[in-house]
């Protein structure tokens, strides 16, 4: 059949231009000097390490395990707020590709996404290795569960960064907010709290929050029943469809304005 | 804006971007196009060829109609109406007419031998005709107000496409000089694309849920009851009260004077009514399996309906998902749901259910008291015991040793001993009184005599009180028993009376479970709530398919 080779070979194209598109961005990022593109988790990483510690310091009597309940919520915000940041103002310095036919934008946001997901991702798997080594802690009881939050957590910070990508192009206002905004999204990522800590009255409230139940998912999928947890991953999953939605809505009808200039 | 296109013996179409309007168009050697455009000024788009021909007509305010014809196969098409109108096609051996009629604006599609035509429209741009031929299909779809048709065709016939605008303009086609923006392989495969995942996301799923919704799902009816587990006599509900005692003190003391519900007793009961417990003793009474597991219930509701599974956790998760019990942290009142496909079934296990409930808290209320009472109860029945060993211990020794009383038999013995020391002295007094006046009075001998006497006795009597064998050394053992029989008794007393106190309190402690609201049971099924469901299915559908359809166009600007 024409036209699924035609697709297939379209899509192997993209892979590879995306591929490529990664290998420049780390290059370009982290240089061959030093460790190179180990940057790409070691910053991650000393950031988390940095936050767990300071928790075990300030959370000394916590009913939970301090260091993967820091572990897993600083890594998921590190996601989502790295993948939206990275995306913010993406086109402008990649803007020389785009004259070749074969990069589109959407290409330069994945490739930058991939990136910043994978990352993180590596900086908690190997974070979670070290300290479970270490015997600071227990191994995730359910890792798939685990895998799957972590999963709708990623696919949250691509739809995320799409919209931040295509809004910041759009706006330079949008851009200075946002940076306002991912810090004040910060508390109400569910980083600092369990759910089950809240009041009754305001669980429901913050379980509107995707942040909070892809975190709480993650939790779960790590300690089990050790702690009870609340969450609705189709919910997170909706809110993950209908952004990503709207993000690539946003990237196809924001770029025109990009070609013409 | 009419489009039409085909070609020698492959396909065209185009794809018109929002802002700029464009036709394209195409023709064929031997077969036919018809186009058709419409707008408020009437226009008409004619395609022919060497041997075939087709008509499109298309409609405004002016009705018209074209017509096409070839060699050896004809078609007509006409529209009427105040509407835009339609376009038809046809191919090598068949006629096809294609007439639409009415106010609306309307696709058309003419077809031949074997051939689908699908075209979709949306938004307020009057819509497109799409023909085609022997083997292929082609889609059309316009979207918003700016009319964006595509069309594609095969093997070796036609296609038409149409599109609208308030621009009159008529494309005709023509061969062998086709404008295309994009290369041909690219929209093979972006209309084979769209179409397919048109129909995968927004179609198929919607098409399942209106037949799933539609007609197969059965009504579910919903049976709830409300309960708290009160109980009446407590001073404090504990926890809440405190934890809300620092600022409202006073309040907090009202809310727990009197009788106060039980958050945990209430999620006891709860607990139980979500447990295999009283799932297995639902099935013992009501066959919840078959209940469930009925085929008058849709397959996909049933329980082991879809995945044959009828083993007890298999039917314990699908209770779960039926029957919810749950405590409302703020009120403490719990919520009972039974969901099933009969209103009178479920009514019946929700009550059931509270009825086991009640067993519950009575069970617990049986094993509270008990518990409360029963060292009370252990404690006098120990203080018994030791009292009447103590009782056993005074009485055995007063018979084994003869003694009543050591003690005051002692004091008797002393008065006695007294008595004697009084008449002795006395007998000693007159014997010297005797003795210095008459030296051989015979009363002498008599007085020694009775002095000796009384000595004697004096000194068999208070070795009775003080000696080896006294009344003295006895008391010593008596008083012990005594005091162990006075320590018994109080013992005994107290004992009692923490009982009658651990009674009360006990009784105090009882929980009741009270029932707010009755299971009710519902005479019109409000769930499944069709018609949102299937809006929901399309909803999704649709967004589903504009993700994808917006990262297959991604993944198809990399073609060519």
């Amino acid at each position: 059949m024409g036209h699924t080779t035609g697709f297939r070979r379209a899509l192997g194209v993209q892979f590879r231009v995306i591929g490529a598109l990664l290998m420049r961005e780390i290059i370009t990022r982290y240089g061959r000097d030093n460790i190179g593109f180990l940057w790409l988790f070691v910053e991650p990483m000393m950031f988390t390490m940095g936050v767990t510690t300071l928790f075990s310091f300030r959370h000394g009597s916590s009913p939970v395990p301090i260091i993967p309940f820091a572990l897993t919520g600083y890594s998921t915000i590190l996601l989502w707020r790295n993948g939206s940041n990275r995306c913010a103002k993406a086109i402008q310095p990649n803007m020389a590709l785009l004259y070749h036919r074969q990069v589109t934008i959407l290409d330069l946001f994945a490739a930058r996404l991939l990136l910043e997901v994978a990352g993180a991702t590596v900086s908690l798997v190997t974070l979670l290795s070290i300290v479970i080594f270490l015997g600071l802690t227990e191994s995730p009881s359910d890792p798939l569960t685990m895998a799957v939050g972590w999963l709708l957590m990623a696919w949250f910070a691509a739809a995320l960064g799409l919209i931040v990508g295509a809004m910041t192009e759009r706006s330079m206002a949008f851009e200075r907010i946002w940076h306002t905004v991912t810090y004040l999204m910060f508390p109400l990522s569910g980083t600092f709290f369990m759910v089950d800590w809240l009041p009754p009255s305001i669980q429901g409230w913050a379980l509107w929050v995707p942040m909070i139940n892809g975190t709480e998912m993650i939790r779960d999928g790590y300690f089990g029943h050790l702690v009870p947890t609340h969450y609705s991953a189709s919910y997170l999953a909706t809110v993950d469809l209908v952004m990503l939605w709207i993000g690539l809505r946003l990237v196809e009808s924001g770029r025109h304005l990009v070609e013409l200039e | 804006m009419p489009g039409t296109g085909q070609s020698e013996s492959a396909a065209i179409s185009e794809a018109a971007t929002p802002n700029a309007p464009m036709s394209r168009a195409g023709q064929s050697e031997s077969p036919v196009t018809g186009a058709a455009a419409t707008g408020k000024a009437p226009i008409s788009g004619a395609g022919q060829a060497e041997s075939a021909a087709t008509g499109a007509a298309a409609t405004g305010k002016a009705p018209m109609s074209g017509a096409g014809q070839s060699k050896s196969a004809a078609t007509g098409a006409a529209a009427t109406g105040k509407a835009p109108m339609s376009g038809a096609g046809q191919s090598k051996s068949v006629n096809i007419g294609a007439a639409a009629r009415g106010k609306t604006p309307m696709p058309g599609a003419g077809q031949s031998k074997s051939v689908n035509a699908d075209a979709a429209a949306r938004g307020k741009a009057p819509m497109p005709g799409a023909s085609q031929s022997e083997s292929a299909n082609i889609g059309a779809a316009a979207r918003g107000k700016a009319p964006l048709p595509r069309a594609g065709q095969t093997s070796s016939v036609s296609t038409g496409a149409a599109g609208t605008g308030k621009k009159p303009t008529h494309g005709t086609g023509q061969a062998n000089s086709v404008v295309a923006t994009e290369p041909q392989r690219g929209i093979f495969a972006r209309l084979r694309g769209i179409d397919r995942l048109f129909l995968l996301t927004v179609l198929v799923p919607t098409t399942l849920a209106v037949l799933y919704f539609g007609f197969i799902a059965s009504d579910i009816f919903i049976s709830e009851s409300h309960f708290v587990v009160r109980n009446p006599g407590s001073k404090s509900s504990g926890g809440l009260s405190s934890l809300v005692g620092g600022a409202g003190g006073g309040l907090a003391a009202l809310a727990g004077a009197g009788s106060s519900s039980s958050p945990g007793d209430s999620s006891s009961v709860t607990d139980f009514m979500n447990s295999r417990d009283a799932l297995r003793q639902l099935d013992k009474e009501f066959d919840f399996k078959r209940l469930f597991g009925s085929p008058q219930i849709d397959r996909v509701s049933r329980f082991a309906g879809l995945d044959f599974n009828d083993s007890f956790e298999a039917l314990f998760k699908y209770y779960q998902n039926h029957v919810t019990a749950t405590v409302d942290a703020t009120t403490s009142i719990n919520v009972l749901t039974v969901r099933g496909f009969k209103a009178e079934d479920v009514r019946r296990i929700n009550e059931r259910l509270l009825e086991l409930g009640e067993q519950l808290v009575n069970a617990l209320n049986e094993r509270g008291f008990k518990d409360t009472i029963r060292f009370a109860e252990d404690a006098v029945t120990e203080a018994e015991h030791r009292d009447r060993q103590a009782a056993l211990a005074v009485s055995g020794y007063r018979h084994r040793e003869a003694v009543f009383d050591p003690s005051q038999q002692a004091g008797l013995q002393l008065q006695a001993v007294a008595t004697l020391q009084g008449e002795l002295s006395a007998a000693k007094t007159r014997l010297a009184q005797i003795r210095s006046l008459a030296k051989d009075n015979p009363q002498i001998r008599s007085l020694e005599r009775l002095v000796d006497a009384t000595q004697a006795e004096i000194d068999v009597q208070s070795d009775k009180v003080t000696g080896r064998l006294s009344l003295a050394n006895k008391s010593a053992e008596y008083e012990g028993l005594v005091l162990e029989k006075g320590f018994a008794d109080k013992q005994l007393e107290t004992a009692q009376a923490s009982l009658v106190q651990a009674r009360n309190d006990a009784v105090s402690k009882q929980l009741y479970l009270v029932r707010t609201v009755q299971p009710n049971r519902q005479d019109i099924a409000l769930e499944p709530r069709r018609l949102r469901s299937i809006l929901a299915t399309l909803v999704f559908g649709l967004i589903a398919w504009g993700v994808l359809s917006l990262l297959a166009a991604g993944v198809k600007e990399h073609q060519g």
